[in-house]
């Protein structure tokens, strides 16, 4: 398990940060700029931070009022950089091994051949870095940082440099390794779907300090704050007034909001994910269930596999995003008809206090 | 991933190549004519190889020879720290530093040469407290060492210097990540990586040592096997009645052991296979 | 032709032309064209002097010869001189290389001889000074020399010209002689030759070394140590042991300006140059 409670000043950037993670992968999400490799590079030891303390498994790895300051080879972490920064003069086996230098000649070339073997680089062992592929070289970076016993493994952005493909094929290696490795992994990226796709729990980071630390549904579902629901691309955040008893008003209309237990009462913002607001015909005689109100399509933008359609109310409602799937567009007949019941199910909306 | 247009498009315009070739071989016959005059002369006197053998050549040769080497040993044993903390290193007053260290390099040598006569002369700053206690620096071996590294350590020191500032911090942080030490990762990662930088540096030192003639002549003498280098001897040659051919001879001499060095140099980079990136 | 053959070629005409001009310079024997051969014609007082004088001199004449060379400019206002000081071995070496030397004044008669054995002298040589070597320490004789015995003295540093050096010839024959003087021995000469620290450019430089105390002792002229007096002593030879450097000076061949080179030497020779050589201790020829 691994604690990090730190804070860090520099110059006009404040860094801080808490969260902790188990046998699990955090993902530290979040813009360029908003500390997130800051982070990993607090906990490798290569950044001191000003205050705080950082433990793994028990182990104190930093205490500034303790005076402790484990440096950097001696944390026993694995640690992989955005730039991967393989040993140019080195083979591809010399740089897995490298880590390993007290290990015994037969022992450091069983376990590098163990690593080849898992990362899928058998073969490769005597290439050096620049005869290797974009993707193998990722992956021998991989290595290296395995090659070793680590308690915890730190990945900053490593797939960003890479093709769409590669990336898919190393995200499946990475959640494969998740499952034998069961060590805290701390992933970062400032990709949505590959944060999710990798977290069990996301850490959003913004301005250097964490917004959100939950399970990877509650912080795509239930976001802590409106500038949450912008990070993780929350298209529809409406302003709103609650009642306490579970219903808000929003642009005159009244929604029953059920996903958050008791909403708060006063001012409030509302959010729902664009792919999870419905789309139902609009029949001019019948009867408007709970939260459905009727919208005019103002744009359909294709995607190819999905759209997005904006809607303007007609009547009372907000104006509203919402993404549809190829099929149900179809099936649906959208691009035929302007005037459609948009329904903001009552579980999908979340209510944020103001 | 390298551009592929840079790697298979033209490199040199032909307009361009055809402008500056004149004024590159100009360059290259300035130097080529002086050197094979050099061959071709002491191809006609024949006295080379009588001279190669004689106590005179011989003592001035070997002298040159282990004074240059060891002053490249502790140019390298003083000098790779102190480029690498030039490198790294940021302190105040790192641009005076680097500014010492250069300054052997611009100054004529036979200043040097004074220089180190005033402070390690028999009278002189350090010297006399030597002398004192019995160790007299001036008309030794000790000198002609002493005044080689003076001029020649500084040319280690900087191209190993841009030698290790070329070398991304990055890959020393990972190294340290990696669980070794900042001196394993110093002589893992660092230096082989500032190799190209470290064998130039030694051959410019190196050469430079075994050339070295005035802060030599000024601060150490000139005397047969003890401190008469090559280039002393070769003075001493062209004034003595042997005149140019003597002069010849041991250039030619001395300019094959410096092909030599070069070539030792050449051929031990090529081993290295490098990452360009 | 592709463009890799036309560098190819382009080297190769490089290389070519290199060794040619090589071979070239090499066949010859580098001296001075003799283009107005003979030396000097009669110098006609009617046209006055001009031009410049290019004198080559041993580096004891240093200062004599530039106030020397002061007067001979006043008394011929058109001509002026120019000196090369060094040691008189390096000066023969530098014009048998055909440095454009018009007269060349030697501290010994063999450096001289060397160009007139070459046929490098436009006339024969007349001896214009001469000299005295002396044993020189250092103003406070830290080594404590008293008598030239104690140049054997085991671990002492004595510094000499290069044996080529006139000064250094002169030192080493007066060694020969002490040798054989009463009292010295053969062993005399050993020990003092082991002595020797160092084999120095020229007089000048171990006149340095003598009076920066960095060697014991030294053999310069006598005129040099008059002209550092100050910074260093003399230690009196024996009068048997020592020896007299005569100095020779002559014009070398292929001078053009004949006329105001003759008239250089003429002035050395003359009764203000004598007076200007004997003010600074030389003594006559």
């Amino acid at each position: 398990m691994i604690a990090i409670d730190v804070r860090k000043q520099l110059g006009p950037f404040t860094l801080d940060v808490r969260f902790q993670a188990d046998s699990e992968t955090v993902v530290l999400f979040g813009h360029s700029g908003s500390g997130k490799s800051l982070t990993l590079a607090a906990i490798a030891g290569l950044l001191r931070p000003d205050a705080g303390s950082i433990a793994l498994n028990g182990r104190v790895l930093f205490d500034v009022a303790r005076r402790i300051d484990v440096p950097p080879q001696r944390r026993r972490l694995g640690y992989v950089v955005q730039q991967l920064a393989l040993f140019p003069h080195l083979s591809a086996s010399a740089n897995i091994g490298y880590g390993l230098g007290g290990w015994r000649r037969a022992d450091r070339q069983r376990r590098v051949d163990e690593l080849l073997a898992l990362l899928s680089l058998q073969g490769l062992g005597a290439r050096v870095p620049h005869q290797l592929s974009g993707g193998q070289q990722q992956r021998v970076a991989l290595a290296r940082a395995l090659a070793a016993p680590v308690e915890a493994l730190l990945l900053d952005e490593p797939f960003s440099a890479l093709d769409e493909a590669l990336r898919a094929d190393l995200r499946t290696e990475l959640l494969r390794l998740r499952r034998e490795l069961r060590i805290p992994v701390v992933f970062v990226t400032h990709d949505l779907r590959e944060a999710y796709l990798l977290a069990d729990r996301i850490a959003v980071m913004d301005a250097g300090a964490v917004l959100q630390f939950a399970r990877r549904e509650d912080v795509f579902r239930r976001p802590a704050s409106r500038r949450v629901a912008e990070l993780t691309g929350v298209s529809n955040v409406f302003a709103g007034h609650g009642d306490g008893e579970g219903r808000v008003v929003v642009a005159e209309l009244v929604l029953r909001a059920t996903s958050d237990g008791a909403a708060p009462r006063g001012d409030v913002d509302i959010a729902i994910r664009a792919e999870r607001c419905n789309v139902r015909r609009f029949d001019p005689a019948g009867v408007l269930p709970e939260n459905c109100y009727v919208a005019d399509i103002v744009a359909d933008l294709a995607f190819g596999n999905t759209h997005t359609l904006r809607f303007a109310p007609v009547g009372p409602g907000p104006a509203v995003e919402v993404e549809m799937a190829s099929r149900p567009y179809e099936v649906l007949g959208i691009a035929g008809r302007t005037r459609w019941v948009v329904e903001l199910p009552a579980d999908d909306l979340h209510v944020m206090p103001r | 991933m390298t551009n592929p247009a840079a790697r298979y498009g033209r490199s040199l315009t032909p307009s361009l190549a055809s402008v500056f070739a004149t004024p590159a071989l100009l360059l290259a016959l300035f130097v080529a004519v002086p050197l094979v005059a050099l061959a071709a002369r002491s191809v006609n006197d024949g006295e080379v190889l009588d001279r190669l053998t004689t106590p005179f050549v011989l003592h001035a040769l070997r002298l040159s020879l282990v004074t240059s080497t060891l002053t490249l040993g502790l140019a390298l044993v003083l000098g790779v720290p102190a480029a690498y903390l030039l490198a790294r290193a940021r302190i105040p007053g790192r641009r005076m530093l680097v500014l010492l260290v250069e300054l052997p390099m611009v100054l004529p040598p036979t200043v040097a040469g004074v220089a180190l006569l005033v402070a390690f002369g028999r009278r002189g700053l350090i010297g006399g407290w030597l002398a004192d206690r019995g160790l007299e620096i001036p008309f030794t071996t000790t000198a002609v060492v002493l005044a080689q590294l003076f001029v020649a350590t500084p040319f280690l020191v900087r191209t190993l210097q841009a030698g290790f500032e070329s070398v991304d911090s990055l890959y020393e942080r990972v190294s340290a990540t990696l669980g070794m030490s900042p001196l394993r990762t110093f002589w893992r990662v660092t230096l082989p990586l500032a190799r190209p930088a470290l064998l130039s540096g030694a051959v410019l030192c190196w050469t430079r040592a075994l050339s070295e003639l005035g802060a030599t002549l000024i601060f150490a003498g000139s005397f047969e096997g003890r401190t008469e280098t090559m280039p002393l001897a070769i003075i001493t040659a062209f004034e003595s009645s042997a005149g140019l051919s003597g002069a010849v001879a041991l250039s030619l001499i001395l300019l094959a052991v410096a092909l030599a060095l070069l070539l030792v140099v050449r051929v031990a980079i090529r081993q290295q296979p490098l990452d360009a990136a | 032709m592709t463009a890799r053959a036309r560098w190819g070629l382009a080297m190769a005409a490089a290389a070519l032309l290199a060794a040619l001009l090589a071979a070239c310079g090499g066949a010859n024997d580098a001296r001075a064209t003799p283009a107005s051969a003979g030396g000097a014609s009669a110098s006609s007082t009617a046209s006055p002097l001009a031009g410049r004088v290019s004198v080559f001199a041993a580096a004891s004449l240093t200062d004599v010869f530039r106030s020397i060379g002061s007067a001979f400019s006043k008394a011929h206002p058109g001509a002026s001189v120019e000196f090369n000081f060094a040691s008189s071995s390096a000066l023969a070496a530098q014009i048998e290389q055909a440095a454009p030397a018009n007269v060349f004044a030697s501290a010994d008669v063999p450096q001289m001889q060397r160009l007139a054995d070459q046929g490098l002298l436009a006339e024969s040589l007349a001896i214009f000074a001469r000299n005295l070597p002396v044993i020189v320490v250092s103003a406070d004789n830290g080594a404590g020399i008293t008598t030239p015995k104690d140049l054997a003295r085991p671990g002492l540093k004595l510094v000499l010209a290069a044996p080529d050096v006139p000064i250094g010839h002169y030192a080493r024959q007066i060694i020969d002689r002490l040798a054989a003087e009463p009292g010295y021995g053969a062993a005399y000469k050993d020990a003092t030759l082991k002595n020797v620290v160092s084999n120095e450019a020229n007089v000048r430089a171990v006149l340095t070394k003598i009076e920066l105390g960095e060697a014991d002792a030294g053999v310069v002229y006598r005129t040099d140590a008059l002209g550092a007096r100050a910074k260093v002593k003399t230690i009196a030879l024996p009068d048997g042991a020592n020896v007299v450097a005569s100095y020779p000076i002559a014009i070398v061949s292929g001078t053009r300006n004949a006329a105001a080179a003759a008239a250089f030497v003429a002035f050395v020779r003359g009764a203000e140059g004598q007076q200007l050589l004997q003010d600074a201790g030389f003594d006559a020829p």
